[in-house]
């Protein structure tokens, strides 16, 4: 218990100590805890108010209000939640796939790896769209994290090859031929020996799938795949363009920009937060800076 | 030891600044990036003198085709390009003068007369004559027209003179042949027509004799035999339409005042056909429709000023906005003769308990909903009849009226309704159904239609408010219909009264209650009830009944008969009656556009551009400057 939490204070001293890191990690620690408490504390009223549609920002609306009337930032705090989970489930789904099947077919070679890549290459070359939209006939999905499983059957194999790539980069190099002659098992050498390695480049990816989650989640309301929510970032940015017109309307442009910035810093902070952790997984870096 | 900063530790910081400033600035960046789409065609060439700019779709080229009969037709063009014998004017019951110069009717309604005008002629110069009017009606047949559910003949006793011959009579019967396009010059489509007449009377001697077997006699045809002729019908009817597809002119050859010629993917071009029977009084020389692909790019469009006229749906904040921006601009509104709603699923609990459907009536503030989805729509808050609100005066009187329940918005007489049913709340609040299980319901939409994704926004946010817990989804167009008709849904923004074309009551109930219309079987309610005094109310044989009488006071009878069965059974809500927001432009490029209340402009509904092209026909519309008129 000790060694844990000395590690996340000397984890958290290395973010600390770079500027850009700290910044991206404050602000995912700000959009968890928008995605968490923040339900819990602002609530959601969503009756519309005709009168009071693409208000600008007041006291009373912090962001201003939608074509609705409703207020924004309201609508933010709970989209945050489903937004949330919907860009970390499909991520981690996304990741915890292509490091399985990467891994797997780079250390094991000859048939089975023949066998995943064909399969890679079948995923990679099947458009996504018509495929949700057979799905979106056939299943109804309700909950964020399932939504980000589907999300997650496309945006594994790119990655899994190029980890297979790495891995069998790696596989000859001195250090993992000395575990290989010390007799370590296959399961050391992938999680201590081989995985290390690999972190940069899976937090870089982690951090682009949860990017895409976003963007793709509101093609796949649009496709009927599952019920759409106008609290959802992505889909408050589409009714704000294309729905509703408060593209044209010069007191309706918090509705048009709330939702954008709310995308951009996540993703800023997922960003920056991830070359923190690229720094402290790989000590040549923090000698850099 | 003091130690300087390394310098790339400086540059990091110079970055991280830079990042910083890079993220405060995009926002507003990428809103610069959006003003281009403001100014669309902001880089076009002056346009041509008498030249008339609007907006529309067509396939894109080489996809474009010309042939009216083939899938994807001619686009938008058909307006401009062809023309009916009559135009019908649904306010006031009127019939314009277009290929037809008079029309009479039998007196047991039987047969109509119609005389042409001789001073037509198609536009590659062949002149105009009865048999064009046969041909296109002759393909229609394997086009499945619905003239030909009633049509016995077409004759053409003279080269000016067309008799329709109907097998049973109709109140729709005159408008459905006067109004019909003809687009089908003989010249061009005898080879497919000649083998229609064939055709025509296999299908009635295979129908009769599926009559006759139907009826229990065995007839002058054994089955066999009817099997045999159908299998040839259709292979020969399958033959005509695959040969009748692959013809591709490019352009379509019409009689109206204008001919394509040009077509691109982003515009069309049409020019005055120098040979039109009211050339005289045409004076626009040139059309150019600039290719529709969403509303937004409409609205731009709209706000440079750089289109005459448009109907896109707009949102009261847009509409605003571009007549701030173009002060010439007129928002005109024509009833769509359509009514905009919820469909219920009847056969899916709790949507099959009519009283939970009454409920929602009371519980749904529709003139919100309204405001929300279509701004400029006409508001329906009391009953749902199936009789769109702007023609309830014709069919149904005020006493009537008064006996149908009035559906206001009232959250807690909807309470009332479902506590009274056996519904209840959760601790929660929730409400739960009669046998204590959730309710969960969805309200599905059809993707790209902006007013009925906000119609079910508004709606779903209302319900779940209330403690009915609903989603909304959002279905991709091409599956729309078939989840509706397969039933695979609780609620539906959607269409349900339709008066288009006819504005007749027959059209709107025969989707209500006919064994083939669509809200019949996406509902699933075959309007098969106790009427107010016991009786049973049979609506699919009223329908029938309706469909077959020119009497107008059997019509009101049946009418009045029909209306209380929707009202009082709900398959359908209905929230608005939807307007079409017609913009013209006057006075930059064209100007002379009737004022917004002429009966002209209800002729809109049945394609717009054949409006214009009335307009234009009529010398009402004018190039804007003296110097433009040719």
């Amino acid at each position: 218990m000790k060694t844990l939490w000395r590690n996340i204070i000397e984890s958290l001293g290395i973010i600390s100590r770079n500027r850009r890191a700290f910044f991206g990690l404050l602000g995912v620690v700000f959009f968890i805890l928008m995605a968490t408490a923040g339900p819990l504390i602002i609530p959601l009223n969503m009756t519309a108010d005709y009168v009071d549609r693409f208000q600008p920002p007041s006291l009373s609306h912090i962001l201003g209000t939608d074509y609705a009337g409703r207020d924004i930032f309201q609508q933010l705090v709970h989209g945050s939640t489903d937004i949330m989970l919907i860009a970390f489930s499909t991520a981690l789904f996304g990741i915890l796939l292509a490091v399985i099947i990467g891994i797997l077919a780079g250390l094991s070679g000859g048939r089975v790896d023949m066998l995943i890549m064909r399969v890679i290459d079948v995923f990679l070359t099947v458009p996504a769209f018509p495929v949700m939209a057979i799905f979106a006939a056939l299943f109804r999905i309700r909950d964020p994290v399932t939504f980000g499983l589907v999300l997650a059957i496309w945006s594994w194999p790119g990655l899994a090859r190029a980890i297979r790539s790495q891995i069998l980069s790696l596989r000859k190099r001195e250090f993992i031929e000395a575990a290989e002659i010390m007799g370590m098992s296959t399961s050391h050498i992938m999680f201590k020996e081989l995985m290390p390695n690999i972190i940069p480049y899976i937090t870089i990816n982690f951090i682009n799938i949860a990017r895409g989650a976003i963007t793709a989640s509101v093609g796949i309301m649009l496709l009927g795949l599952v019920p759409l929510s106008v609290t959802n970032w992505g889909m408050m940015l589409n009714l704000a363009t294309f729905q509703t017109g408060a593209i044209y309307v010069p007191s309706a442009l918090s509705y048009l920009l709330s939702p954008m910035i709310a995308i951009i810093l996540f993703q800023y902070s997922l960003i920056c937060f991830g070359g923190g952790i690229d720094e402290m997984f790989d000590p040549r870096l923090r000698v850099q800076s | 030891m003091c130690l300087r900063k390394p310098p790339v530790k400086k540059f990091t910081s110079v970055i991280f600044v830079f990042q910083l400033l890079l993220l405060s600035v995009l926002p507003l960046f990428i809103f610069l990036l959006t003003l281009p789409a403001l100014c669309t065609g902001c880089h076009r060439a002056a346009p041509e003198a008498g030249t008339f700019f609007t907006a529309g779709g067509w396939d894109i080229p080489p996809a474009y085709h010309g042939n009216p009969w083939a899938p994807g037709g001619v686009g938008v063009a058909g307006g401009y390009v062809y023309e009916p014998l009559f135009i019908y004017v649904p306010l006031t019951g009127e019939y314009i003068s277009r290929l037809g110069a008079s029309f009479t009717e039998s007196p047991d309604h039987k047969t109509l007369t119609v005389k042409l005008r001789k001073d037509a002629s198609w536009q590659d110069g062949r002149p105009f004559t009865s048999k064009d009017v046969m041909t296109t009606f002759n393909i229609g047949f394997i086009a499945s027209l619905e003239i030909w559910n009633n049509l016995e003949s077409i004759e053409t006793p003279g080269d000016y003179d067309v008799v329709f011959k109907w097998k049973s009579v109709s109140p729709v019967n005159t408008t459905m042949a006067l109004t019909e396009r003809i687009t089908s010059p003989y010249h061009i489509f005898k080879k497919w027509a000649d083998n229609i007449p064939d055709i025509i009377r296999e299908t009635r001697i295979e129908k009769q004799a599926a009559l006759e077997q139907r009826g229990g006699s065995l007839g002058k045809i054994s089955p066999e035999k009817l099997k045999e002729i159908k299998k040839k019908r259709l292979a020969k009817e399958r033959e005509v339409r695959e040969i009748l597809y692959k013809y591709h002119p490019q352009m379509p050859v019409g009689t109206g005042p204008f001919q394509v010629t040009r077509v691109t993917a982003t515009d069309m071009t049409l020019e005055k056909f120098k040979s039109y029977w009211a050339a005289d009084s045409v004076y626009i020389q040139k059309i150019r429709i600039l290719r529709w692909t969403s509303n937004e790019v409409i609205w731009s469009f709209l706000m440079a000023g750089e289109v005459d006229a448009v109907t896109p749906a707009t949102p009261y904040d847009v509409a605003q906005q571009i007549i701030k921006k173009n002060p010439g601009t007129k928002m005109i509104r024509s009833s769509d003769l359509s009514e905009f709603g919820y469909i219920f699923n009847c056969t899916r609990p709790p949507m099959s308990d009519v009283n939970f459907r009454r409920a929602l009536a009371h519980l749904l503030d529709r003139d919100m909903i309204r405001k929300v989805a279509y701004y400029y729509s006409e508001p329906v808050t009391d009953y749902t009849t199936g009789i769109i609100k702007s023609y309830r005066g014709r069919w149904l009187s005020p006493a009537f009226l008064k006996r149908l329940t009035r559906y206001d918005f009232d959250p807690k007489k909807a309470g009332e309704i479902l506590l009274n049913a056996g519904y209840r709340r959760d601790a929660k609040g929730f409400w739960l159904r009669p046998d204590g299980s959730k309710i969960e319901l969805e309200i599905i939409a059809p993707a790209g239609k902006t007013d009925f994704v906000l119609s079910a926004e508004a709606g779903s946010s209302l319900m779940s408010g209330f403690g009915i817990r609903t989603q909304v989804r959002v279905i991709p167009e091409e599956l729309f219909n078939t989840i509706l008709t397969e039933r695979k849904y609780d609620m539906a923004s959607w269409y349900g009264p339709e008066f288009v074309r006819f504005a007749h009551p027959l059209t709107s109930y025969q989707r209500f209650y006919d064994k083939f219309g669509f809200i019949a079987a996406a509902t699933g309610f075959d309007g098969k009830v106790k009427g107010p005094s016991g009786e049973v109310i049979d609506s699919r044989k009223l329908v029938g009944e309706l469909g077959a009488t020119v009497d107008p006071a059997k019509q009101k009878e049946i009418v009045e008969k029909l209306a209380w069965v929707t009202n009082e059974y709900l398959p359908f809500l209905s929230i608005f009656e939807k307007n079409l927001m017609i913009f013209v432009l006057d006075k930059k490029h064209v100007t002379g556009w009737p004022d917004a209340s002429d009966p002209l402009w209800t002729t809109s509904p049945s394609g717009v551009e054949m409006t214009y092209s009335t307009i234009i026909m009529k010398g009402l519309l004018r190039p804007a400057r003296a110097e433009e008129k040719p």
